[in-house]
This record gives C-alpha cells, structure tokens and sequence, in this order.
C-alpha cells in the first residue's frame, strides 16, 4: 500500500486509508504470532518456538533475575518501566490496533492514582481493592472519552483528549486544593506482617500486572477482536459493511484501555507515595505517547522497549558522562542537564523513526536481522560458487 | 466604564492578539501542508529566546525583533524542507506526532543554549497608560501586542489573496495535485507556509515575551493553549482565528475576574469542548474540515 500520491501536500480526502506498511506489517505478524501460540499449543515444536512462549521466558529470566540480583534502585526502575510499559501497552491498543487517538494517558493514570491514594486512607483500603476500584474507574472514564471518539476521528478525537487532559489535570488540581495542599499521602499496602509497598513486593506486583496485561492482550489482538479493530483501523466504512459494530469495538478500546491504564496509576501511586496533580501533566502524557511510537506502534515489545527508553536513557547518559570523568567540563555539563538531553534524543530519536522507518525501533531490529541473514547468506552464497567455479575451469 | 469590565477588555484584547498570532502560524502550516502542528509553542520559544539576547546584546528592540523572527523564518523552512515534506501523505495523526517530536527537540536545544532560567529583558516599553473611555486604557505594551497582531494579519491577508505568492499558496491549499499540474512548485510553497508559520510564531513569543517576562516552559505551554482559539475560529481560517483568539481571551479574563485565574485553561478548553459537539468547523472554517 503506498503511503500517499507524488504530490507534497495535504492528503485528506481519505486519512483512514493510507495505513503505511510498515505499520501494518508488524501488526498482521503479532497477530499470527499470537495465534499460533494459543492455537497450536498441542504441537510440541510450534508452541516451545512461538514467539510468546520466548517472550514469557524471557520476561520471566528478567523478573527474576532483578527480583534476586537487583538492588533497591534496580527494583525501583523495574518497577517504574513496569507501570510505564502497562501505560504505553494500553495506548498501543488505541493507536496501533483500533486506529483511534488520545492524548492524555497521564490523566487517566491520576484518576487511578487519587482513587487509590483517597481509598488507602479509608477503610477500603486493603490492598487489590483500591487497584480495582482504579480499574474500575479508569473503565467508566474511558466511555466518557469514547463517547466523543464515537462522533470524532483524528484531529477532533486528538483534541477532545487533550482537552480531557486540561479537564481532569483541573479536576484533580481543586480536589488537591480543597483538600490537601501538599498532595495525598498513600498509606502504604500491607498483608498482615508483608509491606508490600516494599521494593520487592511492589515489584512483583507491577510485573504480575504486566504480565496478564500483555498475556491478555495477545490474546485478544490475535482473536476476533484484534481482527475488528484491525479492520475499523484500515477502513471504518469497510469494516462496518463487513458487519462490524463499530460502536461496540470502539467503545471497548476505549474503555478497555483506560481500565488497564488506571490500573497503572494505581500501583504508580503506591510506588511514589505522595500523589500530586503536577505529577500528571500534559508533558508525561506526551512523552508516553511519544515513547509508543519511538518502540514501534501495533507490536507489543515496541511499547516496552519504549518504557524502557523513557525510564533508562536519563541513566544512561549518567553512565556516559561518567566516561568523560577525565573532562570536567563535559561531564558536569552532561549530569547537569540530563533530563534535556534525554528529551532532545527523544525528540529526534522520534522524529527520524517516523521519517525513515514508521514501524519504531521494533522495525529497525527486524530489519537488521533480517540485513544480518541476508548479509551471512551472501557470504556463503559468495564463497561457494568461487570455488565449483575454479574447479571447473581446472578439471 | 467600570474598573472590572476596562481589566476584561484590555487582558482579553491583549491574550487574544496572542493566541491570534500562535494561531495564524498554526493555519498556515494546516491548509498548505494538512499537519496539525503542536510546535508552535517551540517556534514561540526560540523567537522570543533569540529577541532577549539580541535586545540583552544592546540591539533595539525593532532589528532586534526582525532578526529574531526573520532566524524563526529559516528554522521553521528548513523544518520543512527537512524533515515534514518527507512524512507527506502519512496520516494526520502521525504527523501530529511527528510535530510533538519536534516540539520537543526545539525545546530541549532551547534549554540547552539558553537554560530554564526566566528570560530577563530590559523594560522596552513603558507602562503608562493611555486612557481612552473611562478607566479604559491601554499601555504602550498593550499597544505593541496589538500593533504587531494588525500588522501580521495585514500582511498574511494581502500577501494570500493580492500577490502571485498567495495565489499559489492558495491553490496548493485547496488541491495540492491540481496545484502541481497548473505548475506551482508545491515544495517551495509549502516551506514558504512553514517559515511563515516560524515568523509568526516567533513574533507571538517576543510579544508574550516583552509583556510578561516568563520562562521557556511556559512560552511553550501557550502554543498548546491556544487550540481552544483556532478550533472556535475553524481550523483553516485565517480571520476566524483573530476573531476566536479575542473571544477566547475575552472570555478567559471575564472568567479571571469574575471566577479566579485558576479556572482559565479549563475554561478554554470548555469551549472548545462546546465548539467540538456543536459546531466543528468553527465559526469561519470549512464544513468538509469536519470530516477529518
């Protein structure tokens, strides 16, 4: 499918049908993915090399690995890329599957976290239930901001969010006024004698977390769902002849994914412990929306890859300025303006993705794999025939 | 006139110059290239950080401004010629994004070069008021915003719809394919719309600038705040945006006085809200825009 005519300018007549390949590509291969997964889970070969049961066995190494080896900071960020990857998953559904827009994940991350911060002081408070009431409540947000998405595409459904953002970004702002200044306290979370706002637990409880939402949505994506939202992300016209009730499958994406990202401010506001209204702002909201499309939209790892850019670049360039130890200059420079250069890579890093390769980052490792097999076929390819070649010339 | 409505009527006139500027910029960029830019809050920036440190350098304050928005002008071409003209026929929302990208891009050099700090100029005009009706006045500040709103919506109009530019601006707006075989070289013209949209965004930061002496972060917030402004004048009209930019700021100081300051964003955004489920084209834009 091309992108768009020869013509720069406007392309507006049909927006919903110019899906680039290369996003789409990756969205069709996780879908077969996850089905052979579920499907074929009787086939001894097919399930040990479906890409899910390498991908949980990874996700499991790397859990435990942090559980046990990790020090309390790596068990922080662990955590922190956890609830983010929940986050950028859930906005992965709305952009990557059902082709839809919203702009204010933060904002529906602070209604997860106030809920949970309010009902950790009162007697509902004992741990799942306020996570739940969180879900809960991100659901009911969720069909309020797919009531508009119903009316609205693109542009319209992007400011719609935005102004939701503004909107509940206020909301919390006179809560927090009326009722504390300094932000909410969350009492921490305990079973009997178990902190489990604890590195640890919290850990484990952001990545059990993860790990149903991601198991979840494989699921769905690779079923009846996923090809529905598929279908209304290509072509809405399309897919409501093919009997697709559009209401329905858009109303769930939404519903669906602000429920799981509630969920995450949930236990965002455990792990911060102090729950403000700056906390989520427009700028978070934004950068969770960039990190989905720097990891690479409609796969599930692009997300995650995205979530660990945003918690592990700021690090990253710590370590680098640390190399420069021998020039002062460099590094102070460096550490002092971490979060900007941080943002400026971001920034770019997002702005040649989607000029060069629109499928993220998830896209450009394939791409090099497949250059690496290419690249070792032409070498043996190159070597072999040299020398049946010499042979028969000399027989 | 009373001392509350003369507040309203200066404040809303002087906020709604502003948006009005961030918002001629933004409909530039959307009728000649379709994208819905988030970084004219970035242009605002680099502009005004520019202006100060030209002004800061001992330069007065009209080279100071034309170098300021005339550097505005390259970057935001360039920003074309570079890197938007190669996302063409992506999707509105991927170019979007793409503009969120470059907004923070622009914003993180800004800070590098400049740092967070508030930007301090010297008082470039004074604040006496001339008094008009009653306690209606308006200070040389006033005056300078509003001057440089007439000035820019002056030129935007007459160079769109009087000279051979603006015609072929026109045409690639309306249909870039058929622009290309009357032989209007819609590269070009779309990074005219782009450094045009640089300029102005640019003029917009060093008025915010000269008014109110605040820091890089919320110069780049205001580019976002002026949506509510563009969408309430439609988003392809270019005298709607004036006339939503003064409503908006109109009705943003009435809601100052008579609620609280805390409540003008949200306000804002109510409107654009109300505009969204009433009328999406806006009050002057194109009813197929609404089909977005």
């Amino acid at each position: 499918m091309t992108g768009g005519g020869k013509v720069p300018g406007r392309e507006g007549e049909r927006p919903t049908m110019t899906v680039p390949a290369a996003q789409g590509s990756p969205a069709t291969e996780n879908a077969t993915v996850a089905g052979r997964g579920s499907g074929d889970v009787g086939d001894d070969q097919a399930f040990w090399r479906s890409k899910t049961t390498i991908g949980a066995a990874v996700y499991l190494v790397a859990v435990v690995a942090v559980l046990f080896g990790g020090s309390q900071f790596t068990l922080y960020e662990g955590t922190l890329i956890a609830t983010y990857g929940i986050v950028t998953v859930a906005q992965d559904w709305i952009f990557g599957r059902a082709g839809l827009v919203s702009l204010g994940p933060a904002a529906i991350m602070a209604v997860g976290a106030f809920t949970t911060a309010r009902l950790s002081t009162e007697g509902w408070g004992v741990f799942p239930v306020p996570l739940l009431i969180s879900f809960v409540f991100g659901g009911v947000i969720g069909l309020l901001i797919g009531i508009p998405g119903l009316r609205f595409r693109g542009l319209y459904l992007m400011l719609t969010t935005l102004a939701l953002q503004f909107i509940i970004s206020f909301a919390a702002e006179q809560y927090q006024g009326v009722n504390r200044e300094a932000g909410f306290t969350v009492t921490p979370p305990s079973w009997g004698s178990l902190q489990l706002a604890n590195p640890q637990p919290l850990f484990l409880i952001s990545v059990i977390l993860l790990g149903l939402v991601l198991l979840g949505l494989s699921g769905i994506h690779g079923g009846a769902p996923g090809r529905a939202w598929n279908a209304i992300r290509q072509n809405e016209t399309a897919a409501s002849v093919l009997g697709i009730n559009l209401v329905r499958w858009k109303l769930a994406a939404f519903i669906g994914s602000s429920a799981v990202i509630a969920a995450a401010g949930s236990v965002y506001a455990y792990q911060i412990g102090q729950v403000q209204y700056t906390t989520f702002s427009l700028d978070l909201s934004l950068t969770l929306v960039v990190m989905v499309f720097i990891g690479g939209v409609g796969t599930l790892i692009g997300p995650i890859i995205g979530a660990v850019g945003v918690v592990l670049l700021p690090q990253g360039i710590q370590e680098i300025s640390n190399l420069f130890s021998g020039m002062p200059s460099v590094s102070g420079w460096l550490q002092l303006n971490e979060g900007i250069v941080a943002d400026g890579i971001y920034g770019l890093l997002l702005l040649l993705l989607l000029i060069f390769e629109r499928g993220g980052l998830v896209a450009v490792g394939q791409r090099l794999g497949r250059g690496a097999v290419a690249a070792g076929r032409l070498a043996v390819r190159a070597s072999a025939p040299r020398i049946r070649r010499t042979n028969a010339r000399n027989p | 006139m009373s001392n509350d409505v003369a507040t309203i009527v200066i404040n809303g006139l002087v906020n709604g110059c502003i948006y009005a500027l961030i918002g001629v910029g933004f409909v530039v960029i959307f009728r000649a290239t379709g994208v819905v830019s988030f970084a004219q809050g970035a242009f605002m920036v680099l502009g005004a950080e520019i202006f100060a440190s030209l002004v800061n350098d001992g330069l007065s304050t009209g080279p100071a401004a034309i170098l300021a928005a005339g550097g505005a002008f390259i970057f935001g071409g360039l920003v074309y010629w570079l890197a938007f003209s190669r996302l063409t026929g992506a999707e509105a929302f991927i170019t979007s994004v793409a503009t969120v990208g470059l907004g923070i891009l622009v914003e993180a050099g800004v800070l590098l070069i400049w740092g967070p700090a508030i930007i301090v100029i010297p008082q470039l005009f004074s604040y006496q008021v001339h008094h008009v009706v009653g306690q209606l006045g308006f200070s040389n500040i006033d005056l300078f915003a509003m001057a440089v709103t007439v000035a820019v919506f002056a030129v935007v109009l007459f160079g769109l719809h009087r000279t051979p530019v603006g015609l072929r601006m026109r045409a690639v707006a309306n249909n870039p394919r058929l622009a290309v075989f009357t032989g209007v070289n819609v590269l070009v013209t779309s990074t005219l719309a782009w450094a045009i949209a640089g300029l102005t965004a640019a003029l917009a930061g060093i008025v915010y600038l000269v008014g109110t002496q605040p820091d890089p972060g919320s110069i780049y917030a205001l580019g976002l705040a002026a949506f509510p402004a563009i969408l309430l004048g439609g988003f392809d009209s270019i005298p709607g945006t004036l006339v939503g930019g003064i409503i908006i700021g109109l009705v943003q100081a009435t809601v100052a006085v008579y609620v609280g300051g805390a409540w003008q964003d949200v306000v804002a955004y109510g409107v654009l809200l109300a505009v969204l489920l009433l009328r999406p084209q806006g009050m002057f834009g194109s009813p197929q825009v609404a089909r977005l």
